[in-house]
């Protein structure tokens, strides 16, 4: 597949701080890719590298195969930009921030109601194209911001947290928009909300502290931490047979017990990469134990955020 | 793209109310200073007998003092129109469009400065009926009023850019126009520095740097290349400072 965006060992300082410290992933073309990370991680950071508003200064940013360092007069027909707060002005009308927002993008005078009419139809504005910005929703605002990004067509829309601070429906209406733009363009969108990045995005790079983690698309991801073969066994009852032939066995590690109401919850680590639960359901029974469930521990992507993030401190 | 940011500026200032209240407040207190300029004139005209009344210069006592006092003015109201023009750019992040954009620093910095020349002409605009008054008396020279204009808009010039560059050196907007009053000040005082020193040669130096003593020349109806140079000289080193100051993309 080929790349929109390769970012090669950069790394950055701000105000005498490593901001960045050697970072390097590639976003796909066509895709939404994801970039997850604590606050104060770099995410806002490397995308103002990306999109020019920063200078970086080691290391090697490739846009469409580009090399960032030495732009063209078009570069920035290339990339459209979200920052986390919507860089609007309160005293225009959605229409004239658009057409404002369409001429600094040196879109053709011909084209210009086209792409506005494009940008009020795909992010459902039309109802509020008069209306001055200050008056809308933050759902609204959030959509104009969008809009902007988006008006002169670039291949590549980088979001900064698009979905931080609004209410959930809003959050579904602006993912659902997300979704939408894939079919036009590539997205790469930043957040740490890790269950948004699970429904939207194909692939996901986390940073923390400067640093890049992880990355790799969503499956790779979560398959490497639902590699542990760990299984669940939850009893109606408290078995100490049960528990003494945990603790003896020879292909299991460790294991936890927890009770929650009236459930006695073991979380049980092989030695090995092995199948316990065939086992695991066979001697429950033959110990006399009133199994209710028995499953594999499925990870998702706040474990694995969890896990990276934690290995790293 | 000069003119695309200079009407969206233009249209965001004419929608504020801050416009027409700092419009309102320069044109009330022009008209008092007018009124009482006049009214002054008048009183002590009376107090001299009529065969010395002609020493007594209504051109000198009231309208070349008219211009002076708008001058000292716009010292005051210079900050409060430009304190916005980058400052609030830095702090709401909508700076970032221009540089995401294909808009230059040049044709960003132009932009924004015409849009205050403009908001400045508004203001002065203001004060054209004052002169308008004064249609009904024989004026024996009125070249003076004309010129005397040509130097508010050119000093209003100079203060706006040292607005725009103080708006530039910070995301607030207070300090801002803190600044910018402060730069105004600073050049206004050229004139006193000068007359503090005993170096001849340090002495026309600051003299020279002083914007009213190229002011005083066009409000007497004496138009000098060397004053027009030292407006669009001054204008320039600003606005190559604002331009080095963009392009370190940090915002305090």
């Amino acid at each position: 597949m080929s790349k929109a965006i390769e970012v090669d060992c950069v790394s950055m300082t701000y105000s005498r701080e490593l901001v960045l410290k050697n970072i390097s992933f590639c976003v796909n073309k066509g895709t939404i890719h994801g970039f997850l990370g604590p606050n104060g991680a770099g995410k806002t950071t490397t995308m103002k590298l990306l999109t020019k508003v920063l200078h970086h200064q080691t290391g090697k940013i490739k846009i469409l195969n580009q090399d960032l360092s030495r732009p063209d007069q078009f570069f920035y027909k290339k990339i459209g930009f979200l920052l986390e707060d919507p860089p609007l002005y309160p005293d225009l009308t959605v229409t004239e921030y658009l057409h404002f927002m369409a001429k600094i993008k040196r879109i053709e005078k011909g084209k210009i109601q086209k792409h506005i009419s494009y940008c009020l139809d795909v992010l459902d504005l039309i109802n509020v194209k008069d209306r001055l910005i200050e008056n809308l929703s933050k759902g609204y605002k959030q959509r104009v911001g969008i809009a902007q990004a988006i008006i002169h067509m670039p291949e590549i829309v980088i979001l900064d947290e698009p979905t931080n601070g609004l209410d959930p429906q809003s959050v579904i209406e602006i993912r659902n928009l997300i979704l939408n733009l894939k079919k036009e363009h590539t997205v790469l969108l930043s957040s740490h909300m890790l269950h948004e990045m699970s429904l939207v995005c194909d692939d996901i790079t986390i940073i923390s502290e400067g640093r890049v983690l992880e990355s790799g698309s969503l499956e790779s991801l979560q398959e490497k931490i639902n590699n542990t073969q760990e299984v669940i066994v939850e009893l109606a009852d408290h078995n100490p047979q049960f528990e003494q032939y945990l603790s003896k066995h020879q292909t299991i590690r460790h294991y936890e017990s927890m009770q929650q109401d009236e459930i006695f919850r073991y979380i049980i680590t092989p030695n090995e990469r092995v199948e316990l639960r065939p086992q695991m359901a066979k001697m429950a029974i033959e110990l006399g134990a009133s199994l209710l469930r028995i499953d594999r521990k499925e990870y998702s992507l706040e474990d694995l955020f969890v896990s990276v993030t934690g290995q790293h401190d | 793209m000069i003119r695309a940011i200079l009407f969206k500026e233009l249209r965001v200032f004419f929608r504020s109310p801050l416009a027409y209240i700092i419009a309102g407040l320069f044109s009330l207190i022009v008209g008092w200073i007018f009124f009482n300029q006049l009214s002054y004139f008048v009183e002590n005209i009376q107090k001299i007998p009529v065969a010395m009344r002609n020493q007594y210069d209504f051109s000198n006592e009231v309208v070349i003092k008219f211009f002076g006092n708008i001058n000292f003015l716009l010292l005051f109201i210079t900050p409060l129109v430009t304190m916005k023009i980058f400052s609030e750019e830095f702090k709401e992040g909508t700076i970032d469009i221009y540089y995401t954009s294909a808009v230059s620093d040049y044709e960003l910095i132009l932009g924004k400065f015409l849009s205050v020349i403009v908001q400045g002409l508004f203001l002065l605009a203001t004060t054209f009926i004052f002169p308008f008054f004064l249609s009904n008396i024989q004026l024996s020279d009125v070249s003076f009023i004309f010129t005397g204009y040509i130097g508010l808009v050119l000093n209003f010039t100079c203060y706006a850019a040292l607005g725009c560059l103080a708006s530039s050196l910070t995301r607030h907007q207070i300090l801002s126009a803190l600044m910018a009053f402060i730069l105004i000040l600073f050049i206004w005082m050229m004139t006193m520095f000068a007359q503090m020193t005993s170096n001849y040669l340090f002495s026309e130096i600051l003299s020279f740097i002083s914007i009213n003593k190229h002011f005083e020349n066009f409000v007497k109806a004496n138009i000098f290349i060397s004053d027009i140079t030292y407006y669009m000289s001054f204008i320039t080193l600003i606005l190559l400072l604002i331009k080095k100051r963009l392009g370190m993309r940090q915002w305090i």
